[in-house]
């Protein structure tokens, strides 16, 4: 049963509408004119209106504009009626926001017909509605979660600044510092297949399980050939269709060594006295059994800065869809040479947000800045 | 969008009727639509990369799932006519030492199988 307005200055035609729709067990309302049609249409809350286009103080349009600028009422499906050669207004209605017409006289099959099946239609737009409002908060809730457990602030001792930020939809990127020592840290930024909640949840695992491998080893050597290999026969492919790629790495402040390993992800910048070296990945994708322990060690010198990105930043298009690409990271990085690691930091994300523009990012966007 | 043909009997052939890039729901609807194919039965899949601009990671998550699926009888899934950036992101996944990359074309896959 659904509640029907039915908007039509001649009595007889609402009398008949009304006999036609209560035995289809309808609940009806009548208006004889504009003004009490779109009253009745704000206190009743009408299923469905049936609206006459020749009323004896509004035009019929007028009201259905009425309705339409009314953001409570405009998703209330509007049938005009109308006589059968009026076919430019018929036009001008269903242009107007009108959902169907019927042209008098009618017959009651026809007027059950039709409102009938805009009722069905309203109700199922109705719960799709619903439907992707929860799944909208979901989606938020899952991207909540993911955002509070990446680092607020980098550690003591350990010189370090990071871009983080997930995409409207949620991505699958994450990252984490951990202190091992005084002078040694654990750093790692990994990147899920896919979008939304699936990666989102798959980068919690991911986080939870480098947080219980950390607390497995307690107090010994954190082994970087020992927890790729884990990870690895951990989070296989076939488990949930969904793969990661991971750079992992153990930096020695005082030493100023770098273990790194690189699983599938993009290859990290590194410069040293002012010049690039881009550190070749030597590693697949988590998940496939591809993982062979190949780890590089490098000594490094004070000032020298690591850059490590997910592939949101570098693959982010500007309105022409061109993307940012590794160049023009490169160069810009070249120009902040003389800068400090945070302004860095800014500089690079003024020329990322100006070159991206207004858009909404399609992928998460991460880059952490390390200066040894 | 995607089409199947079926070479020298036992060979699936996969491309793309225009050009395409295989992300986000088009990357569901890939998966759909192979998931309607008998490609476990196939001695081998060639997928043709002419008409794909790009791949995002759902899409490499398809593409490994194919493999999976053909391993375990010992076929293999064979790419060819990659553009560069695509083969260059299948070499930083190390996917090149699992897929079968080839730089001619699918007549040329076809015959070296």
């Amino acid at each position: 049963m659904s509640r029907i307005l039915v908007v039509d200055d001649d009595r007889a035609v609402r009398v008949l509408l009304k006999s036609i729709l209560v035995k289809d067990s309808h609940e009806v309302i009548e208006s004889p004119d504009g003004s009490s049609a779109l009253l009745a249409a704000r206190e009743e809350r009408p299923d469905l209106i049936l609206l006459d286009l020749m009323l004896p103080d509004y035009n019929g349009l007028e009201v259905l504009s009425g309705l339409k600028e009314d953001s409570d009422l405009e998703v209330i499906p509007v049938i005009v009626l109308t006589g059968s050669s009026d076919r430019q207004s018929k036009l001008t209605a269903l242009s107007s926001g009108a959902v169907d017409f019927i042209s008098k006289p009618f017959m009651s099959e026809e007027v059950l017909l039709r409102v009938n099946t805009q009722l069905k239609l309203h109700n199922l737009i109705k719960s799709l509605r619903v439907a992707v409002d929860s799944l909208q908060n979901d989606v938020l809730a899952a991207g909540r979660i993911q955002a509070a457990l990446v680092p607020q602030s980098a550690p003591q001792g350990l010189k370090m600044e990071w871009i983080y930020s997930p995409s409207y939809r949620v991505g699958g990127d994450i990252f984490d510092v951990v202190k091992l020592g005084e002078e040694k840290f654990f750093v790692y930024l990994a990147d899920m297949s896919g979008h939304g909640v699936n990666a989102a949840m798959l980068s919690v695992m991911v986080h939870r399980f480098i947080e219980d491998y950390r607390g497995r080893i307690g107090e010994g050597e954190f082994d970087l050939k020992d927890f790729m290999a884990e990870l690895d026969s951990s989070f296989r492919f076939e488990k949930f269709n969904l793969f990661f790629t991971i750079i992992s790495m153990i930096i020695d402040t005082a030493s100023k060594k770098l273990l790194l390993c690189n699983a599938g992800h993009p290859s990290p910048l590194l410069m040293e006295n002012g010049r690039f070296r881009v550190l070749e990945n030597k590693e697949g994708l988590i998940g496939m059994n591809m993982i062979r322990g190949a780890i590089e060690e490098l000594n490094l010198s004070g000032g020298d800065r690591l850059i490590l990105y997910t592939d949101g930043f570098t693959e982010s298009t500007n309105e022409d869809g061109e993307m940012f690409g590794e160049e023009r990271l490169q160069d810009i990085l070249q120009g902040c040479l003389d800068m400090s690691l945070s302004a860095t930091k800014e500089n690079l994300r003024d020329r990322f947000e100006k070159y991206k523009g207004i858009k909404n990012a399609e992928d998460d966007v991460s880059l952490l800045l390390i200066e040894f | 969008m995607f089409k199947f043909e079926l070479l020298k009997k036992s060979i699936g052939v996969i491309s793309l009727e225009k050009p395409v890039r295989i992300t986000g729901e088009t990357s569901a609807s890939f998966r759909k639509w192979y998931e309607s194919k008998d490609l476990a039965s196939c001695s081998a899949v060639i997928i043709d990369g002419n008409n794909i601009q790009f791949i995002d990671s759902m899409g490499i998550a398809a593409l490994i799932s194919i493999y999976k699926s053909l391993t375990p009888k010992g076929s293999n899934l064979h790419l060819v006519n990659l553009s560069p950036e695509i083969k260059k992101l299948l070499a930083t996944l190390r996917l090149d030492r699992l897929f079968q990359i080839h730089d001619g074309t699918v007549e040329e896959a076809v015959k070296s199988l």
